[in-house]
């Protein structure tokens, strides 16, 4: 009897210790550069510290193939445990079940609610943490502006901002800006339909949602032309640089605000870091334009990035608790730096504030600033999205090289979208 | 008199075993690497599949879709013949040329060899793109070169919807070197007495070149044909780096086109539809070659299959 | 006298303007090499800004120190040592069977021979990216996944380009040659040993070659494949630099990619000499 109690102990012991001890090895996957990947890293190697009995296994890549990389994984059922996410992409990997809800840690405390974005709420379960925010800003060159003799105030008008830009261009001889209005994505004229109460696809006030949205979102045609025929006035008019010149850019260093082309950018305004240390020289931003007639703000605080947990991993407390260190521990986001974003969590953003440098402060005031002049953010867009984008870009640079009239692109741009959008 | 028909016979003799064991280590790899994903992309080709969830059979659907609905497959497909036709014969004979002028003892010749081989083995990095974009951007060598001669042309020549797809001709055509190396391979091993007994004969350099060379470098020539066609028509990594497809799609080659129905749609389904509609098309091309071949293709060991 | 003076002077002409013509060409075709080379040694700002000068005026060795560092203490040493270990083995096995493959094509006589060589060549037409999904599934299945296996052990295998080149090589080979092994009493393994393998040498350094440089700059293979870093190839590195909406290190990135272009060149440098060595003449014996 006795030996068998000691042993029973013995074994129970045994259990315990190796439970205590047992190694959970969890992989954490991203995109991003080397500067991202030595910071994400050293943030890793911090939580290894704090959490001995955990293991994390890094996978990281450029943007450039991350998501073929993600896709065969996920055809092989083969998702890492934590990976980046984008706000693109994240609804066919809702819709498609990949993700773990996060609710009942959120409930249970392990996670800060302020982390956890509304856009990724889908009734009421949630999808990942967002790991910054950051939205829509025109970078502008100071100095050319100064030179020009005009400023952007917050709450100009489309129609002040094209006079500015003509100013520009009479005073200083340089373009004002490249051939877009805003940018070369579809986010400008997104925010225009916002600012007049619509949206690419959920119509008048969100009313429409998820797999009922069959077709575009905004009934008239006349917002299109309007938008667009704006862009291609300024080009036309010699201020906005030729398209040609403007289609070759295809990243921060070669833009054309860095080599001094132009004198105004619209980019999202955590790239500002990048922009401003390509630039060699002071870059400021400011909201977009207003539209005189708006019902409601155009522009959206988003988040820039997420980490989600795959809904089939074997470790999900471990990986609950991977995402509460990076979101909200203040050391590890001493080395992160903000460099995803303007961080969620309000403590993490106090500590860091008199820790920034010049550029990522001015994102930080950017973002007090766009709060003031921000509207409500859409649920995230539906999977046709990324296709979409591709016939908006294709019309718009139409329109641009005046291969079409706006109205020619607008009638397309319902055509297509609707097609493809009832598949 | 009796050897020979000995041999004879042997000629004509099946070696089964032989064969299979010789061929063995391609068989192999075939039927474990090759075999079964391709049944597996021929199933998905049938299939409405976005990676993330299970694939559904749809039929003929995709095959429906792409022969009669879809005009941008119809655009990809002109674009890649056109880049091929154009790219591959340019590509073709700037190797040859180039290969003919190294095959001879001057000085520097395996200098020059290196230098002009490099281009090729600098191949499809993001590097070269971002070189290739430099050198035919708008303030970039080529228009500096105009502007020299006196053109002041400002154009940004990858971005251009009617200079775009040059830039990627010319691409291909500077990255000769392998088919180039090919070339010199098969030069080197024509015998130099047919060219000694030809001098003697009082041929010039020309019947030389059409007599001897060509015909004996026919086997390699219409190896590189067949090989540059097939890569022309599946050229990837220069449309999706430099041009991405655009503008508005003027570059869209069709395996870019493909990737982005895959990738970038999550149309997976319909991507092997579009990659096996490919490999119909090509095999009629290159079956066409082949049906040439006897024609003009000259085999030392007389081409008995 | 005169004649002989006149006839050197046309070869001087010629081989002047030989060498005028080649360097020409050459310098069009160098330029964006150089380009690339002198980036690499340009300050990092100036890359884009004095794009146009191939002179580094500001010449600096930090984007190698810096691009060499590689990513979380992983260096390029370890990238190009793993480069090495999955492009030479493969390269080497390569050599073997697909010589052997070409042969036994080229010059056996077996049932089914004209249908496996026509699914053989069929292979070469599908878009490697359709085969992409499957095969990953494939080798999830076989948890071969964040090895090397994957980009190694299909590429032992005998390749339909290599064997389709050699096959044309051996086809150039006369048959007379065979027979006359045959007569000596040669079994056909041997006439492959003895008489073609040794014959087929510009073709097998051409493979040699040409197989180095393709397992070398594959990226998407070991994209799908390889997980840790610690096992990334140079070739998948090098994408590591790029990030097209924050800050890309283009310094850093050019001089690690002139450094991943080293190995092949050498190579080619090395064996280009072999290949004009080669056969000058495929007489006969005796």
């Amino acid at each position: 009897m006795r030996k068998s109690i000691i042993f029973l102990a013995f074994l129970l012991v045994l259990t315990v210790s190796t439970t205590a001890f047992a190694e959970v090895t969890i992989r954490v996957a991203w995109w991003g550069s080397q500067d991202r990947h030595d910071r994400t890293l050293k943030v890793i190697e911090m939580f290894e510290e704090e959490y001995p009995d955990i293991n994390i296994e890094p996978e990281f890549l450029g943007f450039d193939g991350y998501w073929e990389n993600r896709a065969a994984q996920a055809a092989g059922g083969n998702l890492p445990d934590v990976w980046q996410h984008g706000y693109g992409l994240i609804s066919r990997y809702i819709e498609g079940g990949l993700l773990l809800d996060l609710s009942e840690y959120v409930a249970k405390g392990d996670l800060n609610p302020e982390v956890i974005d509304s856009s990724i709420v889908v009734d009421d379960k949630m999808f990942g943490v967002t790991l910054g925010y950051n939205t829509l800003a025109l970078m502008y060159d100071p100095a050319v502006l100064e030179e020009a003799g005009v400023s952007l105030e917050p709450g100009y008008t489309y129609e002040d901002f094209m006079e500015i830009c003509r100013k520009i261009k009479k005073e200083t001889g340089k373009y004002a800006k490249n051939s877009f209005l805003f940018n070369e994505d579809i986010d400008g004229f997104c925010s225009y339909l916002g600012q007049h109460g619509t949206d690419l696809y959920f119509g008048k006030g969100f009313e429409r949602y998820g797999s009922e949205i069959t077709e575009l979102g905004y009934d008239d045609d006349q917002l299109f032309i309007d938008y667009h025929s704006m862009e291609l006035e300024l080009l036309k008019e010699g201020v906005f640089a030729p398209i040609d010149l403007t289609l070759e850019v295809t990243n921060v260093e070669e833009d054309l605000i860095t080599t001094g082309d132009v004198a105004i950018a619209g980019y999202w305004s955590n790239q500002i870091v990048a922009l401003q240390s390509a630039a060699g020289r002071p870059i400021e931003m400011t909201i977009p334009p207003k539209d005189k007639n708006q019902v409601q703000n155009g522009l959206v605080l988003q988040p820039s990035q997420y980490f989600v947990v795959t809904s089939y991993t074997k470790y999900p407390e471990e990986a609950v608790k991977f995402l509460n260190f990076f979101t909200d521990n203040i050391e590890a986001n001493k080395v992160l730096m903000g460099e995803r974003g303007v961080p969620a969590s309000g403590k993490v953003r106090e500590a860091l504030i008199p820790l920034f440098d010049d550029a990522t402060a001015k994102t930080l005031d950017y973002i007090d600033l766009a709060v003031d002049h921000a509207g409500k953010m859409a649920p995230p867009y539906p999977g046709e999205h990324n296709q979409i984008r591709q016939e908006y870009d294709n019309i718009r640079e139409m329109i641009l090289f005046g291969v079409i009239t706006p109205e020619e692109g607008a009638r397309e741009f319902r055509t297509k979208v609707n097609e493809i959008l009832s598949n | 008199m009796e050897m020979r028909g000995r041999l004879k016979k042997r000629k004509k003799e099946y070696n089964n075993l032989a064969g299979f064991a010789f061929i063995s280590p391609w068989l192999l790899g075939f039927l474990a690497f090759t075999i079964i994903p391709m049944i597996v992309s021929f199933y998905l080709s049938f299939t409405k599949y976005d990676i993330l969830t299970s694939p559904q059979w749809v039929g003929l659907r995709n095959y429906y879709m792409i022969l009669f609905k879809d005009t941008t497959f119809r655009h990809s497909i002109k674009v890649t013949f056109f880049f091929a036709f154009v790219s591959v014969p340019i590509r073709l004979i700037f190797a040859l040329f180039l290969a003919v002028l190294f095959n001879q003892k001057r000085k520097f010749v395996g200098l020059y060899r290196t230098i002009f081989y490099i281009p090729s083995i600098i191949g499809g990095s993001v590097a070269v793109a971002v070189m290739w974009r430099q050198l035919f951007g708008s303030s970039g060598a080529l228009n500096s070169l105009l502007a020299v001669l006196g053109l002041n042309i400002r154009m940004g020549w990858v971005r251009n919807p009617y200079t775009a797809i040059w830039t990627l001709i010319l691409l291909s055509a500077w990255q000769f070197g392998s088919p180039m190396l090919i070339f010199l391979a098969g030069l080197k091993q024509i015998p130099v007495s047919l060219y000694e007994a030809a001098v003697i004969d009082g041929a010039n350099w020309w019947q030389k070149f059409g007599r001897i060379t060509l015909p004996m470098l026919s086997p390699v020539i219409f190896f590189n044909l067949i090989m540059q066609l097939i890569s022309g028509f599946m050229m990837f990594t220069q449309s999706y780096i430099i041009t991405e497809g655009g503008p508005f799609d003027r570059t869209l080659v069709y395996i870019m086109y493909l990737f982005r129905r895959a990738f970038s749609f999550y149309e997976m389904g319909y991507a092997c539809a579009l990659a096996w509609i490919l490999l119909v098309v090509i095999a009629v091309i290159t079956l066409i070659v082949f049906k040439t071949a006897p024609h003009w293709v000259y085999y030392e060991s007389k081409g008995e299959f | 006298m005169s004649f002989m003076n006149s006839e050197r002077r046309k070869k001087r002409l010629g081989s002047v303007l030989y060498h005028i013509l080649v360097l020409l060409i050459g310098i069009a075709m160098f330029y964006p090499v150089l380009w690339l080379l002198s980036s690499s040694f340009k300050v990092e700002e100036t890359i884009f800004r004095n794009s146009h000068s191939l002179i580094p005026w500001d010449f600096t060795l930090e984007n190698y120190k810096i691009g060499w560092r590689g990513f979380g203490g992983i260096g390029f040493d370890v990238f190009f040592k793993n480069s090495f270990i999955i492009t030479l083995i493969s390269t080497f096995g390569q050599i073997f069977t697909a010589s052997a493959t070409a042969y036994g094509f080229a010059r056996i006589k077996f049932k089914g021979k004209a249908i496996l060589f026509a699914l053989m060549i069929a292979t070469l037409l599908l878009p490697g990216q359709v085969l992409m999904i499957p095969q990953y599934i494939l080798f999830t299945k076989l948890k071969w996944i964040d090895t090397f296996l994957p980009l190694i052990l299909p590429r032992l295998f005998a390749m339909p380009f290599f064997v389709f080149l050699i096959y044309q090589f051996i086809q150039g080979i006369p048959k007379e040659l065979d027979e006359a092994a045959e007569i000596d009493g040669c079994g056909v393994y041997s006439i492959f040993i003895r008489i073609i393998f040794p014959n087929i040498k510009p073709a097998l350094i051409t493979t040699f070659i040409f197989s180095f440089y393709w397992t070398w700059q594959d990226f998407f293979g070991p994209l799908l494949y390889i997980q840790s870093a610690g096992k990334y190839p140079v070739s998948l590195a090098l994408k590591l630099f790029s990030d097209p909406s924050s800050i890309t290190n283009w310094g850093a990135m050019f001089a690690m990619a002139v450094l991943s272009l080293l190995p092949a060149f050498i190579i080619f440098v090395v064996f280009q000499k072999h290949l004009v060595e080669g056969i000058s003449t495929t007489g006969m014996k005796g």
